[in-house]
């Protein structure tokens, strides 16, 4: 994980191996502020980039991650260790995702169903206009990773999802199915997708 | 093939930009979680008490409040137990004392004790209360005074605390069995509160009978006698009833030197001497033969 800025320096790197994400958010529910502070330091950055290239809007990502965390504290004392954190952390954000596409007057939301094989546009959200022209994403990475970024935009919602769960989140595929509230099978299939689409789109820009 | 497209492809975004939150978000995040345990009370209270890390919910801090709690329990309940094992001597040592005290039961004590020593002579001492091959009469019948009346007998044990405290070792007569210690108390009672033993009866009996006795001992040993007459009736009863070996009321001194006698005769040494110190004690001005008295 890479180190916190400044501002932040409370949230120093420090090896937070031996405490699991579970220990912490109990530690967190029993009193202990620091537990959230190395919680936090732990996840904000894959959390942040999940949220921000699934809303492709820096500002409502800014408000629905800090609404994620604000979740996350008001129910610490319900967290229960049959699941992981992160998988707990990026069910929220699915959920708070979708009703912020279900709100936002620029996403049609269309009901998320099981998917056939080799269509998976039928039941996508459509995302408006102006999401690809992040200008720091472009600013900022290389012509691999720029593409890379752009394809991945490209992508139906369900896959690109999966596909940041995984990435950014680190969730299983099982741990996806949950988070997603999707059938097992569903989430390995637009998982495999999504990497197909990737690959292909970076092979066709190469 | 697919699996190392992949790889390659994770490698490719992994270097993507690594978008991060701001500091400011960071910051209102962070203020929030710490607000959120300042106004929870649980929280409040686990995280300003000293042990409040211990009762913290992760795994292994609630393995230990357990087990600290199965501790409290245990070293509460061990201390309700011993504290319920010393109250029980305390109280019923307070009902003993009141049985003390009392006239009427105190005054019992004698005759409850007769009865005792009547009662139980297996359980005597061979050694103290060895049962008269004379054939004499049990001693603690005689040694019960039918000429005292009630008050009689209540007032020396009013007057003698020598023979309160020889009373409250033989208070627990049904307890002999349980107390068997009892006996041995009370002969070093009895025998630790005689000055000048003598009945009332047998100092009576051995004024009238040794008067030339009483004459012979002076004036000083006379008013002496008469000076312990009644403080020391009362432990001479008690000496009666623990030990029947001594003078009996109406045993003459030469009697009892001759009762001596054949104790060394029987061998029962110890008696002897008891008796003869006890005789001592009676009539120390009594003239002893000298053959008597190198035998005791």
């Amino acid at each position: 994980m890479p180190a916190v800025t400044p501002s932040s320096a409370r949230l120093k790197r420090v090896n937070h191996a031996p405490i699991a994400d579970e220990d912490l958010v109990l530690r967190y529910a029993g009193g202990d502020a620091a537990a959230f502070e190395h919680l936090y330091s732990r996840h904000r950055g894959g959390l942040y980039r999940f949220i921000t290239r699934q809303c492709g809007d820096r500002g409502a990502a800014e408000e629905l991650f800090q609404d994620v965390w604000s979740r996350v504290i008001e129910t610490r004392a319900r967290y229960r260790v049959e699941a992981r954190f992160a998988t707990w952390l990026y069910t929220l954000a699915h959920h708070r995702l979708i009703d912020w596409y279900r709100k936002s007057s620029r996403v049609v939301w269309v009901d998320f169903g099981r998917e056939e094989e080799g269509i998976d546009t039928e039941n996508a959200v459509e995302f408006a206009a102006g999401r690809s022209a992040q200008p720091e994403v472009r600013a900022e990475s290389r012509e691999i990773a720029m593409k890379l970024l752009v394809l991945l935009e490209q992508l139906p919602p369900q896959q690109r999802e999966v596909f940041l769960l995984h990435e950014e989140g680190g969730l299983s595929i099982e741990e996806i199915a949950a988070a997603t509230v999707t059938p097992t099978e569903t989430a390995k299939s637009r998982l495999r997708y999504a990497l197909a689409k990737l690959r292909r789109g970076l092979q066709d820009l190469t | 093939m697919n699996d190392s497209e992949n790889a390659e492809l994770r490698r490719a975004y992994a270097a993507t930009a690594r978008d991060e939150p701001s500091p400011a978000l960071d910051d209102a995040i962070l203020a929030k979680s710490r607000s959120a345990i300042l106004t929870d009370p649980r929280s409040a209270i686990l995280t300003r008490h000293p042990l409040g890390s211990l009762f913290g919910t992760p795994a292994s801090s609630r393995h230990w409040s357990q087990l600290l709690a199965v501790a409290a329990t245990l070293v509460v309940t061990a201390s309700l137990v011993l504290l319920m094992q010393q109250e029980i001597p305390q109280i019923a040592g307070l009902a003993a004392p009141a049985r003390d005290t009392a006239v009427t039961p105190v005054a019992k004590i004698p005759t409850e004790a007769v009865q005792a020593t009547q009662v139980a002579p297996s359980e005597l001492s061979p050694r103290e209360y060895k049962p008269r091959s004379s054939g004499r009469v049990d001693v603690p019948a005689r040694d019960q005074p039918p000429e005292q009346t009630s008050q009689e007998r209540e007032q020396p044990v009013i007057a003698s605390p020598q023979l309160a405290d020889a009373a409250k070792s033989a208070i627990p007569a049904p307890d002999r069995q349980a107390f068997p210690g009892a006996r041995p108390a009370i002969n070093e009672a009895a025998r630790a509160s005689v000055a000048t033993p003598a009945p009332p009866a047998a100092r009576a009996e051995s004024s009238v009978q040794r008067p030339s006795a009483v004459a012979a001992a002076g004036n000083a040993s006379g008013s002496a006698l008469a000076e312990r007459r009644s403080p020391q009736a009362a432990e001479s009863i008690a000496r009666s009833l623990v030990n029947p070996g001594f003078a009996k009321n109406d045993e003459s001194p030469e009697a009892w030197l001759a009762r001596i006698a054949e104790m060394r005769k029987q061998g029962r040494v110890k008696d002897a001497e008891e008796n003869f110190a006890e005789f001592r004690k009676r009539y120390p001005d009594f003239p002893v033969p000298p053959a008597k008295a190198e035998s005791s």
